[in-house]
C-alpha cells in the first residue's frame, strides 16, 4: 500500500515537472531568415581596431553620426585580439607627440589597472635603453572595455560581425552593403573611413592597392610559465630556443617597480611565433594564418617539453588571431617616403605625429632598423590618407599611403591611433562644409584636432 | 677617520667635475646638496643588514641629510698576489651615484696590477654614472669565461669577456667595474633613497627640484605624497612642474599626491585654475585626480561655471562625471551649464541632458526642489 502510494506521488511529481511553465516556453524557431535593413548616418567606419576605434570617438564626440563596423567580436584589434598589448610610442625626445583619444585610452586602462607609465624623460638610446621601453603595456581585455564603453558614451553604433561586401557611390552619398550573423544591411553614408588595416574598404570601393610581393611575417603572441629560467641549464638547450624562454621570462609580471627615478615598469610576459605570410585581407587567408600560427605553438610547446627543466611548461595565454604586420596599402595622394619619415618632414597638411624606428622584419629571421636622428619626429599628411581619385573616403592605420620603409615604422600603434583622430576630424568637416576631405580647410581642421587634444605638428 | 672625512668634505668634495689631486683620487657628479650651503656638517652611521656595513650619512648641523658614503675594501688578485682595495663609495640623497674616491695613496688597477691611467678613470666614473648598463643582468662569472684554477675575487681573470658587455667595463678591469656598479646600483641605493625619504619635508622638496640633474627631479615628485603639508611654495613648484615640466613629471605628479592633500581647497582651485593653460592630457590627469579627493570645494564648482564653454565634449563629459562622483549639485552650475543645451553637437548635448535629468532624479529622491 506504501509502495503503491509512493509511486503514484512520484507520477505527480513527474507530472507536474511535464506540465512546468519552462515547459511550455519552448518554441519552434521560424525558417531562417536573412533580416535586411537600411541605415543612414553620417560617418561610417570599417574596422574597430586599434584605428577604427579612436577615428569612431572622435566623429562621435564631434557630433557625427557614427557607424563602426567591425567582423570580430570586440575592439581594438591588434592591441587587443591580436595581443600586442604594449601600443607606442607616445614621446620623443622628452615630449609628447602623440596624444588625443588613443592616449586618453591607454591612460584609463593604465589607471583601472594599477599600472604605471615608463619613464618617458629617459630618451632611449638604442643600446642599453632599447626604444620599445616607452611602449605603454595595457591589460588588453580592459582595453577593449573601454574602447567600447567610450564608443557608446560617444554615440557610435557598433555593430559586430558585420563586414562589408559591395560599397558605391551614388549622388553624393555612399551605399555599403554588409553581411553579418543573419543580417543583411545598407548603410547609407556621407563618408567612409576604412581602418581595416587591409584597405578592405578602399579596395571594395575600387582603388587601388599596393603590395610587396614579400610581406613581412605576422605574430601569433602567446605566453608560457610553468618553469624557472634561473634554473634552467641552456647549455642542454638547443640556441635556437634560449629567446624563446628568456623573453617570455624576461620580466616578471608580479615586479613592482619601486621608483620611477630609472626605471621603466615590467611589460607583460610576452612571446611570439612569427607566421611567414600572414594575410588577413580575407577570411580564408586570416584562417590559414591563424592555423598556422596555432600549429605552430604546439610544436613549439611540445618542443620546448623536451628540454631539461622544461618538462612542464604550460601554455598560459594565446591570443585568439595571429596579429599582421603588412598586407595592402592604399595609392593616396601623397605617399610618405622612407626619406619623409627619417628626416622628420612637415607638411602642410601634417596633421599627427609618428615616431619609431624604420622596422622591417624582412624575413622572419632578421629585422632592419634605421633610429630617427635626435630631433626628428616624423608626420603624417591629410594627403596620405585619401586613395588617389576618391571622393568623401578616408584611411587610418597601417593601410595608409607610404613606401614600405616609411610604411615599417608608420604602421605602428599610437601613429595609428593619431592619424585615426585626424582623419575622423576631417570626415565631420568635410560633411559640414559639404566638400571632400582633401578640401576640408586646414587650419578649421587643425583647430578640431587640438580641441579634441590632438598634437597637430606645427600647428 | 669620520672627521677626517668631514674635513675633506666641507672643503672641495662636491665640485661637479672630476678631478685629481695630489695622490687622492676622486671622480664626482653635481651633488643636490652643496656642502657650501652648510656651515657644519655631522657624519652618523647607518649599520644596512641586508649589505652587511656601515652607510655613512653626511647631514647639516640643522639634520638636513647631504649625501651618503661608504668604505668599501675588497681583495683585487690576480696569479694569486691579491692586494687590498679601499674605495670610498658616495651617493646623493635621492640615491644616485655621486663619485669615488680613493685616498692615502689607494690607486685602482687592472688584471696585472697596472695602475689606472686618467682616462680610465674617467672612463669607470662614466661607466658607474649610468644606472642602464646590463651589468646588472650578468654575474661576474657570466660576465667572464673563467680559467677552472681560478679563485673567486679577481680582476685577474684572463679569460674573454662576454662580448656584448665588453664596451660596458673598463678593460682589463672587468671585477672592479662590475663589483662597483653593482653595489652602486645594488640595495645600498634603495636604502640611502628610504633614509632620505624619511626626512622628506617641504624645504628638502623644494631643494630637491632645484637640482641640476632631472632625476633628482624625478625622485622628490615621486615622493611628494610623504610631505605632511603643502606650503605655498611647495605648491607654486607643483603648479610650474604642470605648465613647464616633462609629461611624464607632470603625470608622476597627480599621481603621487595623495588623498588627503587634495582635500586642501588651496591645491584644488590651483590645479582647477590650470584648465586650459597646461596640455590636454594633463587636463584629463588633473579631471582623474580629483576623483582622489575626499570632498570637493565649492570653489572648484564655482571656478568651473566661468569654463564651462571652452571645454571640449569630452573635458566637460570628464567634469561632469567628476561632479557626479562627489554629488555636486550647484544650482548656479547646473543653470550655467543648461546653456550648452541646445547644442549643434549631439555628443555635448547628450552628456548634458544627462546630467540634468540625474540630478532632478536625485532632487526628487530627497525630496528637494
Amino acid at each position: 500500500m506504501k509502495r503503491r502510494k509512493m509511486i503514484s506521488t512520484m507520477g505527480a511529481i513527474s507530472l507536474g515537472i511535464a506540465s512546468s511553465p519552462l515547459a511550455k516556453a519552448e518554441v519552434v524557431k521560424k525558417p531562417y531568415k536573412v533580416t535586411e535593413k537600411t541605415i543612414e548616418t553620417d560617418i561610417l567606419i570599417v574596422g574597430g581596431g586599434t584605428a577604427g576605434v579612436v577615428a569612431a570617438i572622435q566623429a562621435g564626440r564631434a557630433g557625427a553620426k557614427t557607424i563602426l563596423v567591425e567582423s570580430g567580436s570586440q575592439l581594438g584589434g591588434t592591441t587587443t585580439t591580436g595581443g600586442v598589448s604594449f601600443p607606442g610610442i607616445f614621446h620623443a625626445w622628452g615630449k609628447q607627440v602623440i596624444g588625443g583619444i588613443g592616449w586618453e585610452l591607454v591612460m584609463d586602462a593604465v589607471n583601472l589597472n594599477d599600472d604605471i607609465l615608463p619613464n618617458f624623460s629617459i630618451v632611449p638610446n638604442n643600446t642599453t635603453i632599447r626604444h620599445w621601453r616607452h611602449q605603454v603595456t595595457v591589460n588588453p581585455a580592459l582595453y577593449a572595455m573601454l574602447a567600447e564603453e567610450k564608443c557608446v558614451e560617444a554615440g557610435v553604433e557598433i555593430r559586430y560581425y558585420e563586414t562589408p561586401t559591395t560599397i558605391t557611390f551614388n549622388k553624393g552619398k555612399w551605399s555599403v552593403k554588409t553581411v553579418g550573423k543573419g543580417i543583411s544591411n545598407e548603410i547609407i553614408c556621407d563618408q567612409i573611413i576604412d581602418c581595416t588595416g587591409n584597405a578592405t574598404a578602399a579596395s571594395i570601393a575600387g582603388y587601388k592597392l599596393l603590395r610587396e610581393e614579400d610581406t613581412q611575417p605576422g605574430s601569433f603572441v602567446f605566453r608560457i610559465g610553468g618553469y624557472d629560467l634561473e634554473s634552467l641549464d641552456l647549455s642542454k638547450i638547443p640556441k635556437e630556443y634560449h629567446s624563446r624562454l628568456k623573453q617570455n621570462m624576461l620580466i616578471n609580471s608580479d615586479v613592482k617597480v619601486e621608483s620611477s627615478v630609472n626605471n621603466f615598469p615590467p611589460t607583460s610576459p610576452y612571446n611570439y611565433v612569427y607566421v611567414h605570410g600572414a594575410d588577413s585581407s580575407t577570411s580564408e587567408l586570416h584562417t590559414k594564418a591563424n592555423l598556422e600560427g596555432r600549429a605552430s605553438l604546439l610544436q613549439l610547446i611540445r618542443k620546448l617539453r623536451t628540454f631539461p627543466g622544461c618538462e612542464k611548461i604550460k601554455l598560459l595565454d594565446a591570443r585568439p588571431e595571429t596579429a599582421i604586420r603588412e598586407t595592402y596599402r592604399i595609392e593616396g595622394l601623397y605617399k610618405i617616403t622612407h626619406n619623409d619619415y627619417v628626416t622628420g618632414k612637415v607638411f602642410e597638411d601634417s596633421l599627427s605625429y609618428s615616431f619609431y624606428p624604420i622596422d622591417l622584419h624582412r624575413d622572419g629571421k632578421s629585422i632592419y632598423q634605421e633610429f630617427l636622428k635626435e630631433d626628428v619626429v616624423a608626420t603624417i599628411p591629410l594627403r596620405a590618407l585619401i586613395p588617389k581619385n576618391s571622393q568623401n573616403f578616408l584611411v587610418a592605420g597601417r593601410c595608409l599611403s607610404s613606401d614600405r620603409l616609411a610604411n615599417s615604422a608608420l604602421r605602428v600603434q599610437a601613429s595609428c591611433m593619431g592619424m585615426a583622430q585626424a582623419a575622423a576630424a576631417a570626415a565631420v568637416l568635410a560633411i559640414k562644409h559639404k566638400v571632400t576631405p582633401a578640401d576640408v580647410p586646414l587650419a578649421e581642421l587643425k583647430s578640431m584636432l587640438k580641441e579634441h587634444g590632438g598634437i597637430v605638428p606645427n600647428a | 677617520m669620520i672627521n677626517w672625512i668631514k674635513g675633506l668634505l666641507v672643503g672641495a668634495l662636491l665640485l661637479p667635475f672630476t678631478f685629481e689631486n695630489g695622490a687622492d683620487i676622486r671622480y664626482f657628479q653635481q651633488s643636490t646638496m652643496p656642502l657650501s650651503d652648510s656651515s657644519d656638517v655631522i657624519v652618523s652611521s647607518i649599520y644596512d643588514s641586508l649589505a652587511n656595513r656601515d652607510i655613512y650619512q653626511v647631514k647639516t648641523s640643522t639634520g638636513t641629510p647631504v649625501h651618503y658614503y661608504i668604505e668599501l675594501q675588497e681583495g683585487v688578485c690576480f696569479e694569486n698576489e691579491c692586494r687590498p682595495l679601499n674605495i670610498l663609495i658616495y651617493w646623493n640623497i635621492t640615491g644616485r651615484y655621486l663619485g669615488f674616491e680613493l685616498v692615502d695613496g689607494e690607486f685602482l688597477s687592472k688584471y696585472d696590477h697596472e695602475p689606472f691611467s686618467q682616462m680610465e678613470y674617467k672612463q669607470l666614473h662614466q661607466l658607474l654614472a649610468d644606472p642602464f648598463l646590463p651589468l646588472g643582468n650578468y654575474t661576474f662569472e657570466e660576465l667572464v669565461k673563467r680559467p677552472e684554477t681560478d679563485s673567486t675575487s679577481l680582476d685577474g681573470v684572463s679569460g674573454a669577456t662576454m662580448k656584448d658587455v665588453l664596451e660596458y667595463i673598463v678593460p682589463g678591469a672587468a671585477y672592479t667595474t662590475h663589483k662597483l656598479w653593482n653595489v652602486i646600483h645594488g640595495p645600498i641605493q634603495q636604502q640611502v633613497s628610504k633614509l632620505t625619504a624619511q626626512q622628506l619635508d617641504a624645504l628638502l622638496f623644494n631643494k630637491i627640484l632645484e637640482s641640476s640633474d632631472e632625476s633628482d627631479w624625478t625622485w622628490a615628485i615621486e615622493r611628494i605624497g610623504l610631505l605632511p603639508d603643502l606650503d605655498d611654495f611647495v605648491i607654486k613648484s607643483i603648479v610650474q612642474i604642470l605648465i613647464e615640466g616633462e609629461h611624464f613629471q607632470s603625470y608622476l605628479l597627480l599621481k603621487s599626491l595623495s588623498s588627503r592633500q587634495l582635500e586642501s581647497e588651496h591645491l584644488q582651485l590651483h590645479l582647477f585654475n590650470l584648465i586650459g593653460k597646461v596640455d590636454f592630457s594633463i587636463e584629463n590627469m588633473i579631471f582623474d585626480k580629483l576623483v582622489d579627493a575626499s570632498l570637493l570645494h565649492g570653489s572648484v564648482v564655482h571656478a568651473s561655471i566661468s569654463i564651462l564653454k571652452e571645454l571640449s565634449g569630452a573635458q566637460l563629459g570628464k567634469l561632469l562625471k567628476l561632479y557626479s562622483h562627489h554629488n555636486i549639485e550647484n544650482a548656479g552650475f547646473n543653470q550655467e551649464l543648461s546653456h550648452l543645451v541646445p547644442n549643434e553637437n549631439s555628443f555635448v548635448e547628450r552628456q548634458v541632458l544627462q546630467f540634468l535629468e540625474n540630478q532632478n532624479q536625485s532632487a526628487d529622491a530627497t525630496g528637494d526642489l
